[in-house]
């Protein structure tokens, strides 16, 4: 009996030291970076900032967080993706060795022309009469493009298979008012919170510049119908004329995208014509297919 | 080249019987056993089976354990190249996916390298594998087992899991004590009855490195188990909780998860009556928080349904739905006297119920601006507004004569295929489905039988989507088997998909083998489509895609 006491007793204390080995999480929940908003509610014209940036864009970082105070300050109306292009990207050393670069990425830096990181386009619309902007004009250029009237609706569902990686990419396009044949629907995947190092020039020396625990968010993965999309009618589109178009895509084996932190971005834009885009949307999270 | 390694395969199958018998080397014991999957692809656009540029795919290993007194050690080299069609393609290659070494003495065990184990029922920790579903979620690091005393055992263990040729983010570790009330107190109890109760616990510790929420880096989970049997009758229950543990599979909500189960028994004489019921409550667990689908599970809740045989009755497959379900099921088992028939050999009826529906949550806290939930209130205890799936079904098994017998059996199915397989996004609707099958084997003298089976399946879903599909409506299916013992074993069937809905999808899935056995070794061969769908075994299940070709397993043991 002794014996089993003492086995009763040395199992408690164990048992102790492991009741320890949790932690509760109440309120809030949230870290304040946190950047994620409804997509789904408002029918207001959205906005589009393409981010161009690189792994050692010393202030990407800074350009980063203004593009995710825009999405807090205008609430369901600014959708972000990160294209992580020119010689600031190229893998470097050891530290640098993440290869974030995507051939669609490239192709539209060099569609739009290679301009001094961190830049960005919104929606393609020229402001000041650059298409390509540096940080200190965002605020100014989106604010231009608040306000405007939808001429179409977007409805995202993204569904994925959990054990194939095959992604099924439903969008719905309804025509508020009357298109052209210009109109092409283009979908892109983008990916958050992946943890690699960033150059961030806001640390001061002695400190090293080189964040290696930063978190890259909307990074562009790959366009699934190419960058520029899918025409949407061979002639005009008439007002109330809805499209319903379906993807699918497979991850490709042998990719490190994290499903759970994919998120899909479709949009229509007015190719060869304006160039803008007219109207954007994002999903939040993808649905699990079982 | 795939010709070649065709012919290197069946080279293996003739040589391997001779080359896999039991060893004894070094004063200890060599045993293993070793089996190869290989399937020749053909593309068959009509049940959507694509083409495989490899041709033939195939996956194959070897265990191999040596015992020597208290020592053991052993490993398994894998070969997926590339893997099976259904079997995640990031098993991809060949290497030793499984290595141990251990000792044990009276009072210790002690186990280094990868390791399989369960606590309790598995609500909060099991580690195995099943290489049919590609699953492994075995963990490496190390275990030790303390029998201190008579009727009380220990174990504790720490490691990584499994996952794939990779280990999981998050470091697990735990303890669980058994104790066998009968033999730790001997006199107190009536040596007719058997009282178990075991405590265990588990934690996992994964690092937070993201920008979105603040996650627990440490979390943990505990239970406790009470079994008490006797000779006609038999109680378990078990209750687990776990503390809060945002993931992707709950959908990163904060709330702790609990569950319930109790299993009852009673089987005299000529009947035997069960019922089983659980309640669970955000118990997916995992030893990474952003894995999803059949990886790096730390437990495992076991399905409270009948896990069908019939082929047919496999279409709609039922897997505990972790995030949340209630559930029930009864089963009575009655042998029929022989004198009902006036025969001497009586006969076996049994009828089954289960039904699992949703738990009703209602949202406590929750982001403003993006609706996302962090906490809620559950109703645990009561059957919720959404009905998972319903299963009733009956079997009658009689033998008529020496030579005859049958099997019997209706089954009824409601299948929520939009909860189950699709997050209950509206998609495919409600599946409601009869069975009807039945089995007859006659034996036609001491070495030769034949088995038929038949069976049809009416079934439809209250879908407003009709998107093709080439499983819908109704279904026939139809096989022979021809038995001469103790060698050969040769089947043909066909299941046929004649009520889909489109006529181009009307598909026969031909298919037949031919399957030889000598001693430990096992040769099978056959040739036909299968069709894409879900495969489950023992409640843990993974698509299968459709395919048409060669299929050649071979499996022996030493």
């Amino acid at each position: 009996m002794k014996n089993y006491i003492k086995s009763i007793l040395l199992i408690s204390a164990v048992l102790g030291l492991f009741l320890t080995a949790c932690d509760n999480i109440e309120a809030p929940y949230k870290k304040p970076s946190d950047n994620q908003i409804d997509t789904t509610k408002s029918n207001a014209r959205k906005i589009f900032l393409e981010e161009f940036t690189g792994h050692r864009c010393g202030n990407c970082p800074e350009a980063a967080e203004l593009a995710h105070e825009f999405k807090a300050k205008y609430p369901n109306l600014v959708v972000l993706a990160a294209y992580h292009t020119s010689s600031l990207a190229n893998p470097v050393g050891k530290v640098y060795s993440y290869d974030f670069r995507t051939p669609e990425g490239n192709a539209i830096e060099q569609i739009v022309g290679e301009a001094a990181h961190p830049a960005g386009m919104i929606n393609r619309v020229k402001f000041e009469g650059q298409l390509v902007l540096g940080k200190p004009k965002w605020q100014a250029a989106l604010e231009s493009q608040l306000n405007k009237t939808a001429i179409m609706t977007l409805k995202l569902n993204a569904y994925i298979n959990v054990y194939t990686n095959e992604l099924e990419i439903e969008v719905d396009v309804n025509y508020l008012s009357a298109g052209t044949a210009n109109h092409y629907l283009a979908v892109y995947i983008v990916e958050d919170s992946i943890v690699k190092p960033q150059t961030d020039y806001r640390i001061q020396p002695p400190a090293s510049p080189d964040v290696l625990d930063y978190v890259h968010n909307n990074v562009l993965r790959t366009a699934v119908n190419g960058i520029h999309g899918d025409q949407l009618s061979t002639g005009i589109i008439p007002a109330n004329s809805v499209f319903n178009k379906k993807y699918n895509y497979s991850i490709p084996a042998g990719k490190d995208w994290r499903i759970h932190q994919l998120r899909i971005i479709a949009f229509v834009h007015d190719k060869d014509a304006s160039n803008e885009i007219l109207q954007v949307e994002e999903t939040n999270k993808l649905i699990f297919m079982y | 080249m795939y010709k070649f390694t065709i012919i290197f395969l069946c080279l293996i199958s003739v040589i391997s019987p001779c080359m896999l018998e039991a060893q004894d080397i070094l004063g200890g014991k060599l045993s293993g056993n070793f089996q190869l999957d290989a399937q020749y692809y053909q593309k068959d656009t009509l049940i959507g089976a694509g083409d495989v540029s490899e041709k033939m795919l195939s996956n194959g290993f070897l265990n191999i354990n040596y015992t020597a007194g208290n020592f053991s050690a052993g490993l398994r080299y894998e070969e997926y190249l590339n893997p099976l069609l259904g079997i995640d393609t990031r098993y991809r290659g060949t290497g030793i996916g499984y290595r141990f070494a251990s000792f044990n003495s009276e009072i210790i065990e002690v186990t280094v390298g990868n390791f399989y184990e369960q606590f309790g029922s598995g609500m909060i920790f099991r580690a195995y594998e099943d290489r049919a579903l590609g699953f492994d979620n075995s963990v490496d690091g190390l275990r030790f087992k303390l029998h201190p005393i008579k009727g009380v055992d220990i174990t504790g263990l720490i490691g990584n899991q499994r996952n794939f040729w990779d280990k999981g983010k998050g470091i697990v570790r735990g303890g669980s004590m058994t104790l066998n009330l009968n033999s730790l107190i001997e006199d107190f109890f009536p040596n007719d009855y058997q009282f178990l109760l075991e405590g265990s616990i588990m934690s996992r510790y994964q690092a937070d490195n993201q920008s979105t929420f603040y996650f627990p880096e440490n979390v943990f989970a505990e239970s406790a188990r009470l079994n008490i049997s006797g000779s006609e009758f038999s109680f378990e229950t078990e209750y687990a909780e776990k503390n809060n543990d945002p993931s992707a599979p709950n959908k990163y909500n904060f709330n702790k998860g609990r569950g319930l189960l109790a299993n009852l028994s009673y089987f005299p004489e000529g009947l035997g009556i069960t019922l089983n019921f659980h309640t669970i409550d955000n118990m997916d667990f995992r030893s990474d928080r952003d894995a999803v689908g059949n990886i790096l599970n730390l437990n495992f809740i076991p399905p409270l349904t009948k896990q069908h045989i019939f082929r047919l009755a496999t279409l709609y497959p039922y897997a505990t739905h972790l995030v949340g379900e209630i559930g029930i099921q009864a089963e009575v088992i009655y042998t029929m006297p022989k004198e009902w028939f006036g025969d001497k050999y009586g006969a076996n009826i049994s009828a089954n119920f289960s039904q699992v529906n949703s738990i009703n949550k209602t949202t406590k806290e929750k982001d403003p601006v993006s609706g996302q939930i962090y906490t809620y209130n559950s109703e645990m205890f009561n059957f919720g507004d959404v009905l998972y799936f319903r299963d009733m079904n009956v079997e009658f098994t009689k033998k008529w004569s020496p030579e005859f017998k049958s099997i019997l059996s209706y089954i009824n199915l409601t299948y929520n295929k939009d909860v189950l397989e699709n997050e209950g996004s509206g998609k495919y609707g409600m599946v409601k489905a009869s069975i009807v099958a039945g089995e007859f084997t006659y034996q036609i003298n001491r070495k030769n039988a034949i088995r038929a089976e038949l069976q049809h399946i009416w079934s439809k879903q209250d879908s407003v989507l009709h998107v093709p599909n080439t499983s819908n409506g109704n279904w026939a299916f139809f096989l022979l088997e021809y038995t001469i013992a103790p060698n050969w074993f040769i089947s043909a069937f066909d299941e046929y998909n004649y009520g889909n809905e489109y006529d181009d999808y009307k598909i026969h899935y031909l298919s037949a083998s031919a399957t030889y056995i000598h001693g430990t070794t096992r040769i099978a061969f056959g040739y036909g489509r299968q069709r894409g769908g879900i495969l489950c075994v023992g409640g843990v299940c993974r698509p299968v895609p459709a395919s048409n070709g060669f299929l050649l397993t071979i499996s022996s043991s030493f």
